[in-house]
């Protein structure tokens, strides 16, 4: 069951953008809320945000963004041991080097953020992907032990979109709020990105750990089961942890979604029952015996866009509250499969549901089908 | 058979692998994070049907400690440059050294220049890549998964050698080898090689029934 009325907005799209601004308020207290003294705070953040950009040695690329600015780097030259070819530790040349290399990898994912959004397709008036391009340029800049990694485009894409529909015409405040979000978010989450830090407590292998730890505590039955199949979390749940679960749903359903992650105090400990619930969602799915490691895996991995999301939803909170029940195991020898039975108990209660099962069983006969048949001797 | 795909970001490892499996491809993928996983089976010409599983791995630096864990156990790897950007075929020589410092030692690898469809921006000549693929005993071919061209040929070809690579060796470990591995549902690196005389249901996909 929902905690709050915002099943409706979820479901709304556009609407959840409006509700989402909570997104920021929750995550970062960032506006509204905070009054006169919130007010005052959030132009000094804008500011230090262009001020980071201002710092930056130029590119070729134009620091703030797809546009070339004209860029003298004569006026470097001047000083007197610098030349284009330096590799010393303060030349100008050396680090404008740098910058355009770090400009061109962002630009590769840049490209590639969000593509199924008509909002970012466009570039005018306002260029969006420019924008992005600039605050993941400033944020690496700002932070060379981390600097980019690829899937960071898509949490700023998300931020940006939410910062954007709050105040459509004030693009440069945009740049500098999603900005600030976004440090704040990776203040948070960025060891996640950090290759050193996966295998310690706050990298993103524990947070694999912790899920299997929680799916097991869950549903002792299925969790042996994927054990027993090999199915390691970390080999479907990484993109899932290491990016909020962005990528796994309709993007309505990602900002409902996020509204609940950054009103977690615990943070992220709802995503984890979020991420248990997804794999439960799928229970009688991976439960069929003739499931196998491949088609359970891809099925985790690319999660099929038609389970209902609230249904998973609703598993997670029950997750949260600690009010969920793992079905009985149901007859061995029972005629009927599990996923037929499951179908029918969803049936009155979400049709959604019970087609999705439906359909799933579908998919399994058709891939026994194609696959090769074991031979009895 | 489990083959693993590498080589630098957006050189097309993903859209190479959906190309093969579902027949697809996309302009606007999204960049690979951690690992992706695929399989399909296919027919050799003396009938035998081979099961490859395929892990795409991410391009980028942060994810190769990730990634390196998959090159264990598999059998095969697919090194994938960019024909239209140097930098990703000049990368190759490293990529072969994670190999050699991850993987088995007999792993068959193959540097495959992709979006060959993408003439008039080629940087990466086709001799220059052949010289270097035989100097390191590894084969060559040049695919474009927009245009589909060579795809299939390259992981029917590298499964192919695997294949041959492994009833070798079994012919060698057992003179009566049957060649018959049976199927283990929970293993990702198993041998799946199946003889197709006998099973009339066997490959819906190639095989038509009258």
């Amino acid at each position: 069951m929902y905690s709050t009325g915002t099943k409706a907005d979820a479901k709304a799209g556009a609407k959840a953008v409006g509700s989402s601004t909570g997104v920021k308020v929750e995550a970062f207290g960032l506006d509204a809320g905070a009054a006169a003294d919130g007010a005052g705070e959030t132009k000094k953040r804008r500011k230090k945000g262009r001020k980071g950009k201002r710092k930056l040695p130029p590119c070729p690329g134009g620091s703030s963004g797809l546009v070339a600015e004209p860029v003298s780097l004569l006026d470097a030259a001047e000083a007197v041991d610098d030349h284009p070819l330096s590799l010393a530790a303060g030349s100008k040349f050396k680090a404008a080097h740098e910058n355009s290399a770090m400009s061109t990898e962002i630009l590769k994912d840049i490209a590639r953020t969000c593509p199924e959004l008509a909002f970012f397709q466009a570039h005018e008036p306002v260029n969006h992907y420019a924008a992005l391009h600039a605050i993941l340029l400033v944020y690496a800049r700002l932070n060379p032990g981390i600097g980019y990694v690829q899937g960071m485009n898509e949490l700023v894409a998300l931020l940006y979109y939410v910062c954007f529909h709050e105040q459509p015409n004030q693009p440069r405040l945009v740049e500098s709020d999603t900005f600030f979000c976004f440090m704040a978010l990776m203040g948070e989450i960025r060891d996640n990105f950090c290759q050193s830090l996966d295998s310690t407590d706050s990298g993103v292998v524990s947070h694999c750990h912790a899920l299997h730890a929680a799916l097991a505590a869950a549903d002792p039955i299925l969790s042996q089961h994927l054990d027993d199949m090999g199915l390691n979390p970390q080999f479907y749940a990484f993109r899932w942890l290491t990016l909020l679960l962005s990528q796994e749903f309709d993007f309505p359903d990602v900002l409902r979604l996020w509204d609940s992650l950054f009103a977690d105090p615990l943070r992220f400990e709802f995503m984890e029952h979020f991420a248990s619930a997804m794999v439960l969602a799928l229970r009688p799915i991976l439960l069929e015996p003739a499931t196998d490691f491949a088609f359970a895996l891809q099925m985790l991995q690319n999660y099929p866009r038609d389970v209902p999301f609230a249904h998973v939803f609703a598993l997670a909170v029950q997750l949260r509250d600690g009010m969920y029940e793992p079905p009985a195991p149901s007859s061995p020898r029972g005629n009927t499969s599990l996923l037929a039975a499951a179908a029918d108990a969803a049936a009155s209660a979400s049709p959604a549901l019970a087609a999705f099962f439906t359909r799933a069983r579908d998919r399994i006969s058709s891939a026994v089908a194609s696959a090769i048949p074991e031979r009895d001797q | 058979y489990t083959v693993v795909l590498i080589g630098d970001s957006a050189v097309g490892k993903s859209n190479l692998l959906s190309r093969f499996t579902r027949d697809e491809f996309s302009l606007e993928s999204k960049s690979t994070i951690g690992v992706e996983f695929a399989t399909r089976s296919i027919s050799t010409d003396d009938g035998k049907v081979l099961k490859a599983q395929i892990w795409d791995t991410a391009g980028q630096e942060r994810y190769r400690a990730i990634t390196s864990a998959y090159y264990r156990g598999a059998v095969g790897a697919l090194l994938v440059y960019d024909i239209s950007k140097y930098e990703t075929f000049s990368n190759v020589e490293r990529w072969l050294k994670e190999l050699r410092d991850h993987a088995e030692n007999h792993i068959e690898v193959m540097l495959v220049g992709n979006k060959s469809d993408l003439r008039h921006l080629r940087v990466v000549m086709t001799e220059d890549a052949e010289a270097f693929a035989q100097e390191n005993g590894i084969s060559f071919i040049e695919t474009s998964a927009l245009d589909a061209s060579n795809v299939e040929e390259a992981f029917s070809s590298i499964l192919t050698k695997i294949y041959e690579k492994v009833s070798r060796k079994s012919m060698n470990s057992d003179a009566a080898g049957s060649g018959k591995t049976k199927p283990m549902a929970n293993n990702a690196s198993k041998v799946i090689v199946v003889d197709n005389e006998n099973d009339d249901a066997a490959p819906a996909k190639k095989k038509k029934c009258c």
